[in-house]
């Protein structure tokens, strides 16, 4: 294994807290809900029934159409979308947590001086660090997400075969957990490259702040755009402040969530026009990230994130507090 | 064989204080180098320099590497340990150990094993449940291991009681050290490794104020016990220092003629930490 391998090790060890165990207790939390849930449905069905996909179970037990069928399935990989959201938050609040301690603590204990005394570059310990929190951390999630919705499809499945229902031609073979987790797989690169300007200035908050790197990181942001929002008013300029607190307030600090990309406003509308599973799918499936790819914002964001992490790594190599 | 530090005028300031004022010295191979200072001398600083944690003026090379341009080539060949407990308080003994083995073309596991071995550390422990003491035998451990040719130590025994501090420099001496490698070491506890060093270096006011190997200094140095009578010949002679034993006079001459002090009295080597408090004379006035 090579020196950056290690460095990524290290990272992993040192906060198996926050990617390993926030995402695993967070889908154990999840799959209980969803079993509590699945139970008291279960006790109250016998009086109303449990609709799946615009079907109620019973029906889907005598006989449906595979049209129907198809649609159950799509309510269930809209609904496996959903379970994944939880997950992705707490993500997002991990890593902006860890990416503020992460040239910060080691300065604190004074570990700074171990690391540097061993024969490793701050370009390569700074870089081990934003691949952590850009690849590694949200692998790792993902992988918590992908068992997290095995185990939902198990609790499914239990409950449709308590109706009669075979869960393997119903679920298993409509639902596409894994077309669900390769399709979040596959815009991990994309929250990654929209993360960079959060990356970056939390750790050049990082590597700079003599202490409280948060209050840094948050007031300066925060600060500006009140000022700007308050000379605004007096003032009356054109220049509107929001658009500080959208492409600069939230581009720093808020970056980190993932999907953050999404345009939110354009889904919700899609899903309110949405009428049947299958439309709802197509909205998820559809959020794909062609279009943010073409966004200049990622990319500007993307130059000033590394920007900020270059400030970092030479900060790393010449602060002497310690 | 050339020097392994050579350093000439160096300059390091903070604001209006100059923490290293002008400091010039050598260190070649094989030796142990004490650098003694009172606090604040700017001996952390020289360290600092020497291991490109710090950016100075003046002309420095380490192993014929510019420590500061060429940091990362330089650590290859060069391992510190600075100050006492400054291990990451989350990692285990064998995460340490992994890790350093990993990254460090020159460590040993082999030996890393066999001095972690004797001590009480167990490769599960994490440091923050280790006593200090503890601690910087871990650390010594991972050290030791690496095939360095500079080694380098801050104040490495400070908080330490005298059972590691002993242990500590023992076994720096009897396992690590060797003609292929240069150990340089500042402490408050001089009594401790004055045994061991080959040289030994001052440090004042950023300045270096001696340099000298304990061989010559044995030469230059005497220390005589001096009767009340004869104490005005003494004053003569223009001692560095003299302090007062059972009613005799201890002067401390820099340069005189052995036969001559023997006249006045009975002649020994001055303790290194006799030596310091008289040339460091004044320096909190």
């Amino acid at each position: 294994m090579n020196t950056f391998t290690w460095l990524l090790k290290r990272e992993y060890w040192e906060h198996r807290g926050g990617f390993k165990w926030v995402p695993l207790i967070t889908g154990v939390v999840l799959v209980l809900m969803i079993a509590f849930a699945l139970v008291t449905a279960l006790m109250t069905a016998n009086r109303h029934g449990i609709v799946v996909g615009n079907l109620n179970l019973d029906d889907i037990s005598r006989a449906a159409t595979p049209q129907q069928l198809e649609q159950v399935g799509a309510a269930i990989n809209v609904s496996m979308y959903m379970l994944s959201i939880p997950i992705a938050c707490l993500l997002g609040i991990v890593s902006f947590f860890y990416l503020l301690g992460s040239l910060y603590d080691e300065r604190r204990d004074r570990s700074v001086l171990f690391w540097k005394s061993l024969p490793v570059s701050d370009v390569q310990t700074v870089l081990s660090k934003v691949v952590t929190v850009m690849f590694v951390a949200p692998l790792l999630a993902l992988v918590a997400t992908f068992a997290t919705l095995l185990i939902y499809l198990v609790l499914l499945s239990i409950v449709f075969a308590f109706y009669g229902i075979n869960p393997f031609t119903v679920i298993w073979l409509n639902a596409s957990p894994l077309m669900v987790v390769v399709k979040l797989v596959a815009l991990v690169p994309v929250n990654a490259l929209w993360a960079l300007p959060t990356i970056g200035w939390l750790m050049l908050c990082s590597a700079f702040a003599r202490r409280v790197p948060f209050l840094w990181a948050v007031l300066i942001p925060v600060g500006t755009g009140t000022v700007l929002a308050i000379y605004d008013a007096i003032n009356n300029l054109h220049v509107p402040s929001t658009w500080f607190w959208h492409h600069i307030v939230g581009r720093a600090l808020l970056s980190i969530l993932p999907g953050g990309w999404i345009d939110f406003d354009h889904v919700g509308n899609q899903m309110e026009r949405s009428r049947l599973p299958s439309d709802l799918a197509t909205v998820f499936n559809s959020t794909g990230f062609a279009h943010v790819l073409t966004l200049p914002s990622l990319w500007i964001g993307a130059a000033a994130g590394a920007a900020m992490i270059a400030a970092a790594i030479w900060l790393r190599r010449w602060r002497d507090d310690s | 064989m050339s020097a392994v530090v050579q350093a000439r005028n160096l300059v390091k300031r903070f604001g209006a204080n100059r923490a290293l004022d002008g400091a010039s010295f050598s260190i070649a191979p094989g030796r142990i180098v004490g650098l003694i200072g009172p606090n604040g001398a700017g001996k952390t600083t020289a360290l600092k320099a020497m291991l490109g944690l710090t950016d100075v003026e003046g002309e420095l090379s380490v192993l014929g590497l510019d420590p500061r341009k060429q940091r990362h080539e330089l650590m290859q060949q060069v391992c510190f340990i600075a100050d006492v407990a400054v291990l990451p308080r989350w990692i285990r003994v064998r995460e340490a150990v992994d890790f350093v083995a990993g990254v460090h073309p020159r460590f040993s596991r082999e030996k890393c094993r066999h001095f972690i071995e004797r001590t009480k550390l167990k490769p599960d422990m994490r440091v923050r449940e280790m006593s200090k003491g503890m601690i910087v035998q871990l650390h010594l451990a991972l050290v030791m291991a690496i095939d360095a040719k500079l080694l380098v130590l801050d104040e490495p025994t400070l908080g330490l009681d005298i059972l590691y501090r002993k242990e500590f420099y023992q076994s720096l001496l009897n396992d690590y050290f060797d003609d292929e490698k240069t150990i340089v070491v500042t402490t408050h506890q001089v009594e401790e490794i004055e045994h061991i060093l080959t040289d030994l270096m001052f440090i004042r006011d950023g300045k270096i104020i001696l340099d000298t190997s304990m061989d010559d200094l044995a030469e230059r140095f005497a220390e005589v016990m001096v009767a009340p009578d004869k104490a005005e010949r003494a004053r003569a002679l223009s001692p560095l220092g003299e302090r007062q034993i059972f009613g005799k006079s201890i002067f401390l001459f820099d340069g005189v003629d052995k036969p001559r002090l023997a006249e006045l009295g009975e002649v020994h080597k001055p303790s290194i930490a006799d030596l310091f408090v008289a040339t460091m004379k004044g320096t909190y006035a």
